[in-house]
């Protein structure tokens, strides 16, 4: 079963400056438009994110994204998470996608810990009973214990990470979306995070991972995509890639 | 259109513990730490309606009890309408570290925006209990009218605020033109005065939506008939608003997540 068919798909940003936002710019547009010849063509610029991909995943791929900064990593995995559709190109999602590209999205200060599970669970795409029947799970993990009672304000950082990290990770994908690999800052913690997200990481039945470091791409993944300038460069198996990678780069 | 309604606004209406969470925690955020909260909204409008209903009422020669159930009924669905609009047109535009990192529904942002008008107005509308229970101008069988009249606005403030937010989100003047055009409705539309008191000027009744609106809510609750008019006005208005919008939304759903 093919979790994810992408065909030949583009992303591109329009980019608005605030001239080419307003209504007033539009509107003289209209007016223009045969009577003096403008020299745009009143199209907007346009910046290619991801230029023709194609890329298909299936159970028990786990692809890893390389590549320099503005290849288009993120914009793959935003493109498969949903978040953008393409803009030429087609996409088909099968399965429960989870992206965890920014663990602390939506907590909220002046809520208390228990609370910000439920709100970041839903956010995440759990369901209600879901997030209750974790509840615990989560709780004891992080090891907050009475500061869960206690609005995250009066957290420190450590503390407010573990509790990201300890309820992103409770998600049951079948698509995991990754930009770089999520830890914790806090020394005392981290063996236990590494056994969560390799937990993790067996339930997911596909993870894309997009990673600047080499030798997670190697731990993680059996898949690599090297990208450049928002093309597919290179695809194939990790080890294969990335002796190639390596000798360029 | 059956796609965008089946696949993002039905999915997002049932979604309704997180745009719940969402709408409360940001009115939670106004009012953090204040003792008594959102009641604040109830007691400065309180106020409002008492000095108003004074002065005004003395200046239009109507007596308190006629002018004060009057004023205070309109003014609270005023801001209530007022509020859907003007923050619906923030509503992609706030939300946009959402939009831009979670693959949501984004017809959710405005039920979070609707949500949190509501229960503002579910805070203002203990003013409009009292006023009418202290000038009595209610009787049990107009309840279910004005429901009914609610029903039809609140539906009709679902299609303006998503046609609101897309238009933001992608011309930025567009919640500064609305600010004002809502502050010149304000003064227009029957909300300080009764529309009796502008039979020289019915056109501005008669072609302006908001008088339309207040009309089937406010005068069930003063004892008054509706104008058929306004709600035959009223669910046209809703029908074609709806599709309308629903037929934009469709065609730039997709461009939402690139125009944040």
């Amino acid at each position: 079963m093919n979790y994810i068919k992408i065909n030949n798909a583009s992303v591109e940003f329009p980019i608005f400056d605030a001239q080419n936002r307003s209504i007033k710019s539009e509107i003289m547009k209209l007016g223009k438009r045969g009577i003096i010849s403008s020299d745009s063509n009143g199209k907007h610029v346009t910046i290619k994110s991801l230029d023709s991909v194609s890329l298909s995943l299936e159970h028990g791929d786990k692809l890893g994204l390389i590549g320099n900064n503005g290849a288009g990593k993120s914009t793959l995995l935003k493109l498969i998470s949903g978040i953008y559709e393409p803009s030429k190109g087609s996409i088909t999602r099968k399965g429960k996608i989870v992206p965890l590209l920014d663990i602390a999205l939506g907590m909220d200060d002046d809520s208390t810990g228990y609370q910000n599970i439920k709100l970041r669970g839903l956010l995440l795409g759990m369901t209600p009973a879901e997030i209750d029947s974790k509840r615990l799970e989560i709780a004891e993990f992080t090891e907050l214990e009475d500061y869960l009672n206690l609005p995250i304000r009066t957290y420190s950082m450590g503390m407010r990470i573990r509790l990201a990290f300890a309820i992103s990770t409770a998600v049951d994908p079948d698509v995991l979306l990754l930009d770089e690999v999520i830890g914790t800052g806090d020394a005392s913690f981290i063996q236990k995070a590494e056994k969560r997200f390799n937990e993790l990481k067996d339930r997911a039945k596909v993870i894309v991972l997009a990673s600047h470091d080499n030798a997670v791409i190697r731990r993680i993944c059996n898949k690599t995509a090297w990208l450049e300038g928002g093309k597919i460069k290179m695809i194939g198996e990790t080890e294969t890639i990335m002796r190639e990678y390596e000798k360029c780069c | 259109m059956i796609k965008v309604i089946k696949e993002d606004i039905l999915p997002s209406i049932k979604s309704w513990h997180l745009w719940s969470v969402l709408g409360w925690l940001e009115l939670r955020q106004r009012y953090k730490r204040s003792s008594i909260g959102p009641f604040w909204i109830t007691i400065s409008m309180g106020l409002l309606i008492i000095a108003l209903g004074y002065i005004y009422g003395e200046l239009f020669g109507v007596k308190l009890e006629e002018y004060l159930p009057l004023l205070a009924i309109g003014l609270v669905f005023w801001v209530f309408m007022n509020g859907v609009i003007t923050e619906g047109c923030q509503a992609f535009i706030s939300s946009s570290p959402y939009i831009g990192q979670l693959p949501t529904n984004k017809f959710i942002f405005i039920m979070q925006t609707v949500w949190r008008n509501f229960v503002m107005l579910i805070h203002n509308f203990i003013i409009v209990i009292a006023v009418v229970i202290y000038y009595d101008t209610l009787t049990i069988s107009s309840i279910p009218i004005f429901l009914l009249g609610f029903i039809i606005v609140l539906l009709n403030l679902f299609w303006i605020c998503l046609l609101c937010a897309i238009t933001s989100l992608r011309f930025r003047d567009f919640p500064q033109i609305v600010a004002s055009f809502m502050q010149i409705i304000f003064y227009i539309t029957p909300i300080l005065f009764s529309g009796t008191m502008l039979s020289k000027y019915k056109l501005l009744l008669a072609f302006n939506p908001f008088a339309w609106f207040i009309d089937i809510i406010r005068s069930p609750l003063i004892g008054q008939k509706a104008d058929l008019y306004s709600y035959y006005n009223a669910l046209t208005l809703l029908v074609f608003g709806t599709i309308f919008t629903i037929y934009i939304y469709k065609i730039s759903y997709k461009k939402i997540a690139y125009w944040i």
